[in-house]
């Protein structure tokens, strides 16, 4: 109850201010945004905490609400002008992320973790272009003579639309393991798939482009971009070894501020790296992932950075919900609905399959593939992509992929705290 | 890049040179509280700002401004937390008088001196009346500020010293308060026009209406806050809920034209006198003091403008004075037998470098007031924060040596200077 009292005094303020203070400073306007997301996302986070869901949930929801497709306490230009923080929030998480991964664990692991990729990418690309190929004819958005003028164009779509629907969000997949503060064999298979996933993800999308433009204007194959993507996952892996083993030395030897010293690297890292076109996602995870197994410094590592958590988790998952764009999923949500829906059914069969063949227990094989249905940066970056190279459908297939993304972001976590109770329970 | 290359070349030959020369005349290296405050880390602003190699962009620089004004915040509400009435009340009313006649001496001292200056030397760049009023009342409410953390580092050459380092290190801690009280003055007497880029003064009743609102918004926080923290055990929520609140009061406060720094302080001293967990919270906000300060050093040097020679010589007699008035003020507290204990002239050195206020309020005041003149007081704070601390570790030498001589002379030899330092004691 009191929780509630709070939100309402945080948002009753909120639209005070917003009425009352005209906003001359960007810098002002952007520190009073971080205050009320900030805030809000905490009381919020509590307040689902009571209805046992996962605080991100609450956080994403609070940012949709009082974001610009909300209330517009916090504006698309406060979103805009917060990425900065956003992308130091993300590498912090990335570098949480990496350091969770134990070497020995990953190799333990390594048939399921293969078998799950491959069965989950083979059925979710093929099973959505599938889908959207069978239901032409009965849903009026790939109908559309005008977007999709050719078969070409339907089969460019959906396989676009299979391989991002098969990437997960390791940094929400990250927050509620956290959060359920569990470390045992399947957090760690969660995080090494969802982590694994994304630079499988990032090649699948590259060749998907090239095939989709051969699908569309009957363009060869171009090696150029396999290159490309090539160049930014070894650059990325590359930095990520230096700066991991950078950290180690800072731990080892300075140890004094290691936190001001994380939060530079992270910013540095975010700033100089991504006009690079290297991933910082990426890059941190490789980093975090070189502290913890190739040194003594994982320790210290993770609990510097669990000392920042919480406040960077609330930024994070808050802005991701003030920037999520609702207006799609108001014209789309039948479309998204089955989408969604059959994503889950794809997930599960190719999580099924690929437990059943490596002869993982049943938890695996019935209940994992609720830890991968959570979607955030890496998926919309694509849907960008997707909107900026194919003129014919691409705006209209990347409004459906926002959309989508809003569910799974919001159902996402839902799910895999159910999964991690679910593991408890039967451990016990 | 010239200043740069050379200020690097100081660093560096420096340090190098002084470890074994000062080690072997047994004195510091005068580098040695330069890196052990972090005020080193100007080095680092010079090099990625303007004036080294450029590395972070305008629009990186811009999008860094929000975390700034946090900072601030947070600086305000670090310092209103430690003003315990329950401490305060505790301190005898003689110790008072000290602080104020310590700050009041030398905020008048600087404030003539530094008008005085800017009327006969400095023609051609600060020409205005009213302009050279401003900037010398900046520098006379910052100036006789003090560093706590340079009088704690102190300390441990002065073991024999305890009641007098209690007294500085009480002035050192409560002596902030004025000039952020002051900066929250002039953010309600004054106002930045962009248009004209000109301060206007705002009318009487305007002034009590946006002081009256400062002091409100401050108090209710800390009481928001209070409430709102009441319940929490958790030090990670806890540190969630004070940066959520302190960024909103940083960016309620400007966007209404207020000071974040003295808001937030207030908001501090509210929270900190309604609290149960005082000790509790100190320890989880009081480490953040020093990463603030190191980012608002490589900001301000990246901000700061170039310093004209005449500046640079305001900011050496300024120092002087700062030394002589405050050196006055503990004679004059001697001959009037003000404390139950002989604080010795020379220890006014000790009160000698800035605290983290110092450049909060410069940026306080540089946010509010952009313009040349602020960024060439940014200048000068960054210059003298640089002497006092390289003096530093020279000034502790010669103050034990004075000391000891003096005790000597009070109680022929060795014996007699022990006795005097008991009889201190």
């Amino acid at each position: 109850m009191i929780n509630l009292l709070f939100l309402g005094i945080i948002i009753a303020s909120g639209i005070i201010i917003k009425n009352y203070f005209p906003i001359e400073s960007f810098a002002a306007a952007a520190a009073y945004a971080l205050g009320i997301l900030m805030l809000s996302g905490f009381v919020s986070g509590n307040l689902v905490k009571k209805i046992k869901l996962p605080a991100v949930t609450g956080y994403i929801l609070v940012g949709l609400l009082v974001g610009p497709f909300g209330l517009e306490l916090i504006t698309a230009q406060n979103v805009n002008d917060l990425q900065l923080l956003n992308g130091l929030a993300l590498s912090l998480i990335a570098l949480t992320a990496g350091g969770e991964i134990k070497f020995s664990g990953l190799k333990k692991n390594l048939r399921t973790i293969n078998a799950v990729l491959f069965f989950q990418s083979m059925f979710i690309v093929l099973g959505i272009m599938l889908l959207v190929v069978i239901l032409r004819p009965l849903i009026p958005f790939f109908a559309d003579m005008s977007n999709f003028p050719d078969m070409g164009c339907i089969l460019a779509a959906g396989l676009l639309l299979g391989i991002i629907s098969t990437a997960s969000s390791p940094s929400t997949t990250l927050a509620v393991i956290v959060e359920s503060k569990k470390k045992n064999r399947y957090t760690e298979l969660i995080l090494s798939i969802v982590m694994l996933k994304d630079i499988v993800i990032l090649f699948l999308f590259v060749i998907g482009l090239s095939i989709s433009r051969t699908f569309v204007g009957g363009t060869t194959f171009n090696p150029g971009q396999v290159l490309k993507i090539l160049y930014e996952i070894a650059g990325s892996m590359g930095v990520g070894v230096v700066l991991g083993f950078v950290i180690v030395l800072y731990l080892k030897y300075v140890k004094k501020d290691s936190i001001v010293f994380i939060l530079a690297l992270c910013f540095f890292a975010y700033e100089v790296f991504e006009p690079l076109h290297l991933h910082p996602l990426l890059l941190m995870m490789i980093a975090g992932f070189v502290v913890e197994n190739f040194s003594t410094e994982g320790g210290h590592l993770i609990e510097n950075l669990e000392a920042i958590s919480p406040p960077v988790y609330i930024i994070f998952f808050t802005l991701t919900g003030a920037a999520i764009n609702l207006s799609y999923l108001k014209t789309l949500w039948m479309l998204t609905l089955l989408v969604a829906g059959f994503r889950f059914l794809f997930k599960f069969l190719g999580t099924y399959t690929g437990g059943l063949i490596v002869k993982e227990d049943p938890i695996v094989k019935k209940h994992l593939w609720m830890s991968f249905i959570s979607q955030a940066g890496l998926s919309l970056g694509m849907a960008k992509i997707i909107e900026n190279n194919f003129s014919n459908f691409g705006s209209k297939i990347s409004a459906l992929i926002v959309s989508v993304i809003v569910i799974n972001q919001i159902v996402g976590p839902l799910m895999l705290k159910f999964f991690l109770d679910k593991t408890g329970k039967d451990k016990t | 890049v010239k200043t740069l290359i050379a200020f690097g070349i100081l660093l560096v030959v420096g340090f190098l040179g002084s470890v074994k020369l000062f080690h072997r005349l047994k004195v510091s290296s005068p580098f040695s509280y330069l890196f052990y405050s972090g005020t080193v880390f100007i080095f680092f602003g010079l090099i990625i700002g303007e004036n080294g190699f450029n590395l972070l962009s305008r629009e990186t620089v811009h999008h860094l401004e929000p975390l700034i004004h946090f900072s601030l915040g947070w600086v305000g509400f670090i310092f209103g937390f430690q003003l315990e009435l329950k401490y305060l009340k505790r301190i005898r009313w003689r110790w008072y008088i000290g602080l104020v006649a310590s700050y009041l001496v030398t905020f008048l001292a600087v404030f003539f001196l530094t008008f005085a200056a800017l009327r006969l030397f400095t023609h051609g760049f600060i020409d205005d009346i009213a302009i050279a009023i401003g900037f010398s009342l900046v520098l006379a409410i910052l100036i006789p500020e003090s560093s706590i953390s340079f009088v704690v580092w102190c300390s441990k050459f002065f073991k024999h010293y305890i009641s007098q380092f209690r007294f500085l290190s009480f002035i050192a801690s409560v002596d902030n308060i004025f000039p952020i009280l002051v900066t929250g003055i002039l953010f309600s007497l004054y106002k930045y026009m962009p248009s004209t880029q000109g301060i206007t003064a705002l009318p009487a009743s305007r002034f009590l209406v946006s002081f009256g609102l400062q002091a409100l918004i401050g108090t209710l926080s800390g009481v928001f806050l209070h409430y709102l923290l009441k319940r929490i055990q958790e030090k990670l929520e806890i540190s969630a809920v004070l940066l959520g609140v302190i960024f909103f009061i940083s960016g309620l406060s400007l966007m209404a034209g207020f000071s974040p720094l003295f808001v937030s302080m207030l908001a501090g001293a509210v929270f900190s006198n309604l609290t149960r967990r005082h000790s509790y919270f100190l320890k989880i906000i009081t480490p953040t003091e020093k990463p603030i300060y190191l980012i608002f050093l490589v900001y301000l040097t990246m901000q700061k403008a170039e310093l004209p020679l005449e500046m640079i010589l305001l900011a050496i007699v300024l120092l002087v004075f700062k030394y002589l008035s405050k050196g006055t003020v503990f004679m004059l507290i001697n001959k009037f037998s003000l404390l139950n204990f002989k604080l010795s002239p020379f220890f006014s050195y000790i009160l000698l470098p800035l605290s983290s206020v110092a450049p909060a309020i410069l940026l306080d005041l540089f946010i509010a007031f952009p313009g040349e003149n602020t960024r060439r007081l940014m200048g000068l704070f960054i210059f003298s924060q640089v002497l006092m601390e390289l003096f530093a570790p020279g000034a502790i030498k010669i103050t034990q040596k004075r000391l000891d001589k003096k005790n000597k002379k009070a109680g022929a030899g060795m014996a007699g200077a022990r006795k005097v330092r008991e009889e201190a004691e």
